[in-house]
């Protein structure tokens, strides 16, 4: 609290000196245009920020257009629960799928792999005659679904799929100090496979949703985002951004949950359990409940 | 439920990342085998990891009942050893999985409808894990055990105590669980129609609605 205080009492104080420093400096006709000027960028900067602010009523999909989704993989237990997310996704609907991972991750990259050939084998001719044979219980019969239509190519039915890979927000056990310099070089990463994914077939559009659960890398994610349509080059309505809180988070938010919550960068957030919703709600939050999302 | 020749299996899992020794040594309790050996139980699967030469000489320096089978890790996962905890007619009854409060090996068990002990790790520091066994015995999915991580005869023998009265209660719910228990539940959330809502425009909705 007091820590607070003094930082907000710094605020005019420091602004003031500023301000003075450069009236003797540049003499006052040229410091009232300078100040002139960072006034009017800060205004500006403000309300394109205001403008580009998470906006339910606006929609970035026709009816009956095909939708492209980008899901964002972590790492272990995250990994795990957003296969669980992805299970129903009909990718005759959802024709084109961004997936992106860490570096070194390979565990992701083969689990983004194994969503797929679910995904797909539901709509495969050959998948309906091994549901007849046998029910999918045993872990074996995984490996007799059919394989997945490679990663970058167009299939008639399926759409594409392709899974990308940025570099690292955070190693596990990396010092703190190097966290920007390795979060920065993530961002520049999740840009560029963002403005990527924007000339890949079949839609070529960005992702018109990013579905994310609790990784450091999603939440860089979302930054890269918002980077793209502060510069207007991606539009407002697209990439709508869906987080869901993991299922072991039952009263309190994970670090990636309260940054994002916090800076109401989401359009929907999500968590999957109802007295977390109501703790969220007393402070403030608009966070939703809509039951288990893991299966 | 009288001895009638069929198999009833007790899994118990501590987890791939950390120590979870109080549990072993819980679960290997001569009172605790005496428990479970009571509710007719014929064999019991260990994942150990790390502990796997300690659990090993605990078993056969004393006399038990049951069937031991322990292992450190299964790279491929956990269904199996999960799935021979269900009941199959005319061959086993159904058995109890007891496991660490991981997230998802307690998916997995309750996708598989196992029952569940859930015991939280209370020797590590992020208490959420005993938030969620909390939240998932109230709503009746697992019952949730407890071991005291305070190094001592007396604390190891009251953990075993515990765990034994929870293996009680779990087992004494299996008539009635098996009945109302399906994972996920009937009104679970759908992420697809959660998505759908957030991205088509109104046609689509008005079209689903009709």
């Amino acid at each position: 609290m007091a820590v607070k205080f003094v930082a907000l009492a710094l605020v005019p104080v420091l602004s003031l000196g500023f301000m003075y420093s450069l009236v003797r400096i540049l003499g006052f006709e040229r410091a009232a245009l300078v100040l002139g000027a960072l006034a009017i960028t800060a205004v500006l900067t403000l309300l394109r920020i205001l403008s580009i602010r998470p906006d339910r009523s606006i929609k970035p999909v026709a009816h009956g257009e095909p939708v492209h989704f980008l899901a964002v993989f972590g790492s272990g237990g995250h990994t795990s629960e957003m296969m669980s997310l992805l299970r129903n996704f009909d990718v005759t609907r959802y024709t084109q799928r961004t997936y992106i991972y860490s570096s070194g991750d390979e565990f992701s990259r083969e689990k983004v792999r194994l969503v797929e050939q679910k995904l797909q084998s539901k709509h495969h001719p050959d998948f309906k005659q091994i549901l007849e044979t046998k029910d999918l219980k045993e872990d074996s019969d995984e490996a007799r679904l059919p394989e997945p239509s490679p990663a970058g190519r167009v299939d008639p039915i399926t759409g594409c799929w392709t899974a990308e890979c940025v570099s690292r927000a955070r190693k596990i056990h990396q010092p703190i100090y190097t966290a920007p310099w390795s979060s920065l070089l993530c961002f520049i990463d999740c840009i560029r496979v963002l403005i990527k994914s924007k000339s890949n077939k079949p839609l070529q559009t960005y992702p018109d949703v990013i579905l994310i659960n609790g990784p450091a890398t999603a939440v860089i994610v979302v930054f890269a985002s918002y980077f793209l349509k502060f510069f207007g080059l991606a539009p407002r309505e697209k990439m709508k951004i869906i987080y869901m809180e993991s299922f072991a988070r039952v009263r309190t938010l994970s670090l990636s949950g309260k940054i994002l919550l916090r800076l109401h960068l989401c359009d929907q957030f999500l968590v999957q359990w109802e007295i977390l919703r109501d703790l969220l709600r007393q402070q403030g939050y608009n966070a939703d409940w809509r039951g288990f999302l893991v299966d | 439920m009288a001895s009638d020749g069929l198999d009833r299996e007790l899994f118990v899992t501590i987890g791939a990342t950390a120590a979870f020794d109080e549990l072993l040594s819980a679960v290997l309790d001569p009172d605790f085998q005496n428990v479970a050996t009571e509710l007719n139980f014929t064999k019991m699967r260990i994942q150990c990891g790390k502990s796997l030469e300690k659990c090993k000489s605990i078993i056969s320096a004393q006399p038990s009942k049951l069937d031991f089978n322990v292992f450190d890790f299964r790279p491929q996962g956990l269904n199996n050893e999960m799935r021979a905890t269900t009941a199959l007619p005319g061959k086993r009854h159904a058995g109890v999985v007891i496991t660490h409060a991981g997230a998802g090996t307690v998916l997995d068990a309750m996708r598989l409808g196992c029952h569940i002990i859930v015991v939280p790790n209370e020797s590590l520091l992020d208490n959420h894990q005993g938030e969620m066994a909390d939240e998932l015995q109230k709503q009746g999915y697992v019952t949730k055990g407890r071991t005291s991580s305070v190094q001592s005869t007396l604390a190891a023998l009251g953990s075993a105590l515990s765990l034994s009265q929870a293996l009680r209660r779990c087992v004494a719910q299996i008539p009635s669980q098996s009945a109302n228990y399906t994972w996920p539940p009937p009104g679970a959330g759908n992420v697809t129609e959660i998505v759908d809502e957030m991205v088509l425009r109104e046609e689509a909705m008005h079209r689903r609605l009709d």
